[in-house]
């Protein structure tokens, strides 16, 4: 009842707010002007979803979003492992190397694998041919493919690390040649010659070098000039893998390849 | 449940519109007509003829409803030709006058708060405020000042407020001309009214 004045009170104040005859004909002759008439397709992008239907999709999509990313990165990750980080430093162990040695004699002799039996070839093992009769090495080259060519050894012989104060030749030999230089600060690596008579994809060329009349392709990362596998082919048509277990510049891998030989 | 999924998913636009659809209004309007009108049978012709009817019955109903959210004549009577040319591109069917009337509301309704956010962007309020205070004082003198009162209640307010108090409609039918439920009208109703009651007894003296 309090508010019975007010009402009339607002009442005749809006009393004074009226459409005045001008005012009014302006805007019909305004309306007058206008096109009163609606596209079809102005009518159909109109059209809104309701957030029941948009807020699902949308939470779907960033979910699938964000496991793709996460799939993404696990994937990068395991290519990183795959390709980019180096193989741990092995140390040298003596008693390895003769457990090793004798296993692989005890191979030898017992026939799991034709090897010659006489003192000289000992360490030059022909495992019994697959792929008609030929050797080959595979992509993701390491030091598990225990295949020569026909029993033709590797070897380097060129030391290129003048840093490196202890040369160690193992005797640790399958059928592969395995140089191990130990670093003065106690840091060491591997590198290893592999000899096949055939060979599949082992992974995109990176770039070329020339050395000593080989013609070897490097492996590795060429922007950041680090190379951990190098490739090349005899004369006689036989695959040489050269791998290290750390990552070495152009010139150093120039001096590993001129360094390898095939053959006693 | 029905109603409360069509609150809250379906647009407010098309919420308000089916709930005038589906029930009968009974509104202020002047001269409300109880014949059936569709405007998708309208010709330009008659188009012109429904518009200059629009605004000799229901343009100060109109313009007073745009006026009590912007206070500003000038923006008010822009609002009336867009509520008008809003309706005539929608080619609605009404069952009845106070159908339409409801209908033109909610649109006059819709454009003033989108004119507000306009006006609040562009940065146009002092002009307004002046040209709402001379509009005001030079024809009513006497209650001018109660809707500069209103002009500072928050829109929720004035707009429950003058369609309660100005254009006689009751919570029901103002719940459904605003999109609102019932119970919002009643409560901004009555703070809305206790705010303007502080208003007006501390700035004008003015006691109910």
């Amino acid at each position: 009842m309090e508010f019975d004045k007010l009402r009339g009170d607002y009442k005749k104040a809006m009393e004074s707010i009226d459409l005045s005859k001008d005012s009014r004909d302006r805007i019909l002759s305004n309306i007058r002007l206008e096109d009163l008439s609606v596209p079809a397709e102005k009518k159909a992008t109109r059209k809104r979803f309701p957030f029941h239907v948009v807020l699902p999709v949308a939470g779907a999509a960033f979910a699938v979003l964000i496991l793709f990313g996460v799939m993404l990165g696990i994937d990068s990750n395991r290519f990183k492992n795959m390709t980019a980080v180096p193989d741990a430093p092995k140390t040298h162990n003596a008693d390895l190397d003769e457990e090793v040695k004798g296993k692989v004699e005890n191979m030898i002799e017992d026939g799991s694998v034709d090897g010659p039996a006489d003192e000289n070839r000992q360490y030059k093992v022909d495992l019994k041919p697959a792929n008609d009769g030929k050797n080959f090495i595979s992509g993701g080259v390491d030091k598990s493919v225990k295949a020569t060519a026909g029993g033709v050894l590797g070897k380097l012989s060129f030391l290129p690390f003048t840093e490196y104060t202890d040369c160690v030749v193992t005797d640790e030999k399958y059928c592969i040649d395995v140089h191990r230089y130990e670093e003065t600060g106690g840091a060491q690596d591997t590198i290893t010659i592999i000899v096949a008579d055939g060979i599949n994809d082992i992974g995109g060329a990176v770039v070329e070098i020339h050395v000593d009349g080989k013609d070897a392709i490097l492996y590795g990362s060429k922007d950041d000039d680090e190379y951990n596998r190098a490739l090349y082919t005899t004369d006689n048509n036989l695959f040489v893998v050269i791998e290290s277990g750390k990552y070495y510049g152009k010139t150093v891998w120039e001096d590993i390849v001129k360094g390898a030989s095939v053959g006693d | 449940m029905s109603t409360l999924t069509g609150t809250l998913y379906l647009p407010s636009f098309l919420y308000r519109m089916a709930v005038l659809f589906s029930s009968a209004v009974s509104g202020s309007g002047e001269q409300a007509s109880s014949d059936k009108i569709d405007y998708s049978t309208f010709d330009r012709e008659e188009m012109n003829e429904r518009a200059e009817y629009l605004l000799n019955n229901y343009g100060n109903a109109v313009l007073r409803l745009a006026f009590s959210y912007v206070h500003n004549k000038e923006d008010a009577e822009e609002i009336v030709q867009d509520s008008v040319l809003q309706l005539l591109r929608a080619r609605p069917v009404f069952e009845n006058g106070k159908h339409e009337l409801s209908y033109l509301m909610t649109i006059t309704s819709n454009i003033s708060k989108n004119r507000i956010k306009y006006n609040a962007r562009h940065q146009t309020v002092e002009l307004n405020e002046e040209i709402a205070t001379k509009d005001t004082t030079e024809k009513d003198d006497d209650h001018s000042f109660i809707l500069e009162a209103c002009e500072k209640l928050p829109v929720k307010y004035k707009e429950v407020i003058h369609l309660f108090y100005c254009e006689d409609y009751s919570t029901a039918e103002i719940s459904k001309i605003l999109g609102m439920k019932e119970t919002t009208v009643r409560s901004n109703l009555s703070r809305g009214r206790d705010k303007l009651k502080t208003i007006l007894k501390e700035e004008y003296g003015y006691g109910i």
